[in-house]
């Protein structure tokens, strides 16, 4: 019997195979009554036994691609038994590396849709509360835990181990995906952090690794971004909220797949779906997308009092900070030491991206030199972080020094309440126009924004232009509903005209006939059309009396104000004694863009009507009726 | 034309293992020969090739194994399980509709007397 060779062949599959000892000798014999069986029936057709055996083998090809085949169809086998086991055993505390368990294979009782079962109670879940939040896999208590971490060149699995038996949470590292991506279970990790929440440092200390962190069925997985990536689960929130505040499906929809860093029905059929049944959207995404959304969705829902940003992506706690005066002078001091006194200081971690400053060509003992005093610590820390093109963002909710290419690359969605601008789809053109971030690329780079029925701008942009956009709206949110951000060729202004009445009344006819008569609005019902060409208006009040000869004081203390011209001009004759030269005198209320009130003003010269006589016509009207209150 | 072109196979060999499958339980050998003998030679699916698929499909349930001992070997016997004969028929529904949009685009360049053997 040529078994020897088979023999080899298997024991070295078998120690690449990461499974357990049955599944590798249950693997071990079905392999082996294949190869014997091809083997003798080579044998009969006439090849020599060597030649038989090598052909047997080549068959099924190099022992190692075929362990990672076969390991990688049962390791999955492996995982969903250890899900499905925690939960009848919550407390456990499970802390392997994939194949480590050594369970034997699923068996028929085993469901093999565990994910179906989380899908079913998302569901229901969210028909019963609004805004559904209530999947325990996002509400960990354990995750919301403050603890302080000091790693310097811990194994990754012993940094796993130590965090999972400390805070008696069940965690798994997907070893097999963290080999093939070319890294090392025992990856020595560098971490030290003090007082933060356990899913913050997770994301701060696994993102060196590009490595990601979920939790499904209450166990904590690390794996590769890429096979995170691929692990969708469904949650569903009620639309009824939604429709409350006015908000269109389709908006919410658009605000979704916008605000979110994730990928959405790829045209190869990967990234997330969002459905819409009934009252009942259905958001089928990764871990990380789904942890942030409740927020999102909550803020836009509820939009509460006004403000700045009323939802960040990021956690916002160090922007208050961000916020506080300080003083520094530093002479030749290293970048480390610096972002170490500041944080002190400030009492807030900063971290430095040590990765991104390095590939940049910079040390991260950079001596600075910075003498400034009474700013604020983010003005402090872009101006002396600028010469080495380093700036700041805010990842995770903490506070990064890193490349300015590197935040310029990170964009975090913000929800800005514009409820208090009138007109706020005006915005979405005069954003982009007033500040200096990219927008909607063609190569799909950039910020986007999008506004809710609601009055609720969400923009997705860097932290740089956020801060722009932040005080753009500031500005624009503070002149309130009188001096709303007006396109600028739309822009109108009041001009007044002080003339004899038959004058005004002549002119108030001429006007919208001679010039630009495409540009004055009709007698009719005002026109809502905010896109129309017509939009000039033009007004006639009479104000009194200029008395030539002999002035009589009762005649010049006439009521100013009259609503028609017609009526004025039949008091004013009546009123007006024989004997002597009273003009009756009206103004002449020209509402117009400022290219047809110059127009008008040439127009009015050649008429022999000089400056002089045209009195205050470049006064400004404000209050009631401003441009606001006439269209 | 010695074989098939191996892109255009890969996503249907799961179909194929399944198909096999449905007249009747089959070990490993016994399906990459039935394969054979019903592809007329064409489809040589590769021991490497074969076992984890078969592998998935277990783990997926759709199909069951036995071991037979009887031999002097250990033997691994696969069956359809039910969740597999509907597979079967949706891929198998799937498959048709796929061959008749790739007839319907392609036109008179598929027409069967211009096919090569």
């Amino acid at each position: 019997m040529p078994e020897h060779e088979f023999e080899i062949y298997l024991s070295v599959l078998s120690r690449l195979m990461k499974l357990d000892e049955q599944q590798k000798s249950a693997i071990a014999d079905e392999l082996s009554d294949h190869l014997e069986q091809r083997f003798e029936e080579l044998v009969r057709a006439g090849l020599g036994r060597d030649e038989a055996i090598r052909q047997a083998l080549d068959e099924f090809g190099d022992a190692s691609g075929l362990a990672v085949d076969l390991t990688r169809v049962s390791q999955k086998r492996i995982r969903r038994f250890i899900m499905r086991s925690s939960l009848a055993t919550a407390a456990l505390l499970v802390i392997g590396f994939g194949w480590a368990f050594l369970f034997p294979p699923a068996n028929d009782a085993l469901n093999s849709e565990p994910l179906l079962i989380a899908q079913d109670a998302a569901l229901q879940a969210s028909a019963k509360i609004s805004l559904d939040t209530d999947s325990s896999d996002f509400d960990e208590p354990f995750l919301k835990k403050e603890i302080s971490l000091n790693f310097a060149d811990t194994p990754l699995t012993d940094v796993l181990e130590y965090l999972c038996r400390e805070q008696e949470f069940p965690c798994l590292l997907d070893a097999i995906a963290v080999e093939e991506a070319g890294l090392l279970v025992d990856e020595p990790v560098n971490f030290i952090v003090e007082k933060i929440r356990v899913d913050q440092a997770l994301d701060l200390m696994l993102r060196e690794f590009e490595l990601a962190w979920y939790i499904e069925d209450g166990i904590l997985h690390v794996t590769t971004i890429e096979v995170a990536n691929e692990i969708l689960t469904n949650r569903s929130y009620d639309l009824a909220p939604f429709r409350a505040a006015g908000i269109a499906p389709g908006t919410l929809l658009e605000v979704v797949m916008q605000a979110t860093d994730a990928l959405w029905e790829e045209i190869d059929g990967s990234g997330g779906r969002v459905s819409i049944v009934g009252d009942v959207m259905t958001i089928r995404q990764t871990y990380q997308v789904h942890r942030g959304l409740p927020q999102l969705l909550e803020a836009i829902a509820n939009p509460g009092a006004p403000g700045r940003g009323i939802y960040q992506a990021e956690k916002v706690a160090c922007l208050r900070e961000l916020d506080v005066a300080t003083s520094v002078s530093f002479t030749d001091t290293p970048l480390s030491d610096v972002v170490e006194f500041l944080s002190r200081q400030h009492e807030i971690p900063i971290f430095l991206d040590t990765v991104s400053i390095e590939e940049a060509g910079l040390l991260t003992d950079e001596p600075i030199s910075f003498v400034m005093s009474g700013k604020s610590l983010a003005t402090t820390l872009r101006l002396m972080l600028s010469e080495f093109e380093l700036t700041t963002v805010i990842r995770s909710g903490e506070l990064f020094v890193t490349t300015i290419e590197v935040a310029n690359e990170h964009l975090h969605s913000v929800v800005y309440d514009v409820r208090k601008i009138q007109d706020p789809s005006q915005l979405l053109d005069a954003l982009p126009a007033l500040t200096s971030g990219l927008w909607e690329e063609i190569d799909g780079s950039g910020g986007e924004m999008s506004l809710t029925e609601n009055g609720l701008l969400v923009v997705r942009q860097t932290e740089e232009i956020h801060r722009e956009i932040a005080s753009v709206l500031k500005t624009f949110v503070a002149k309130g509903t009188n001096q709303t951000p007006h396109r600028v060729r739309r822009t109108l202004e009041t001009r007044l005209y002080r003339l004899p009445s038959e004058t005004a009344d002549d002119l108030r006819e001429a006007l919208p006939l001679t010039i630009a008569p495409e540009t004055w609005r009709g007698d009719g019902p005002s026109n809502p059309d905010e896109d129309s060409l017509a939009v000039g208006t033009i007004q006639k009040v009479s104000v009194g009396q200029k008395v030539i000869e002999l002035a009589r004081p009762k005649s010049t203390s006439q009521p100013a104000k009259k609503t028609t011209a017609g009526d004025a001009t039949k008091a004013d004759e009546k009123l007006a004694p024989p004997e002597t030269i009273v003009v009756s005198e009206s103004v002449l209320i020209i509402n117009q863009t400022a290219a047809i009130h110059n127009r008008i003003d040439d127009f009015l010269r050649s008429l022999g009507l000089d400056q002089s006589a045209l009195g205050r016509k470049t006064t400004r009207l404000s209050g009631g009726m401003s441009g606001g209150g006439l269209f | 034309m010695d074989g098939l072109n191996p892109e255009l196979m890969r996503g249907s060999l799961e179909l194929m293992v399944l198909s096999v499958l449905s007249d009747g339980s089959k070990y490993g050998y016994l399906i990459q020969q039935s394969l054979r003998d019903a592809s007329d030679e064409l489809v040589e699916l590769k021991a490497g090739t074969l076992y984890p698929i078969l592998h998935k499909l277990e783990t997926k349930k759709m199909v069951r194994c036995r071991w037979d001992d009887s031999t002097g070997r250990r033997r691994k016997w696969y069956e359809l399980t039910a969740a597999g004969k509907k597979q079967l028929k949706v891929r198998v529904d799937e498959w048709q509709a796929y061959v008749e949009c790739l007839r319907r685009v392609l036109g008179p360049l598929a027409d069967p007397s211009s096919m090569p053997a």
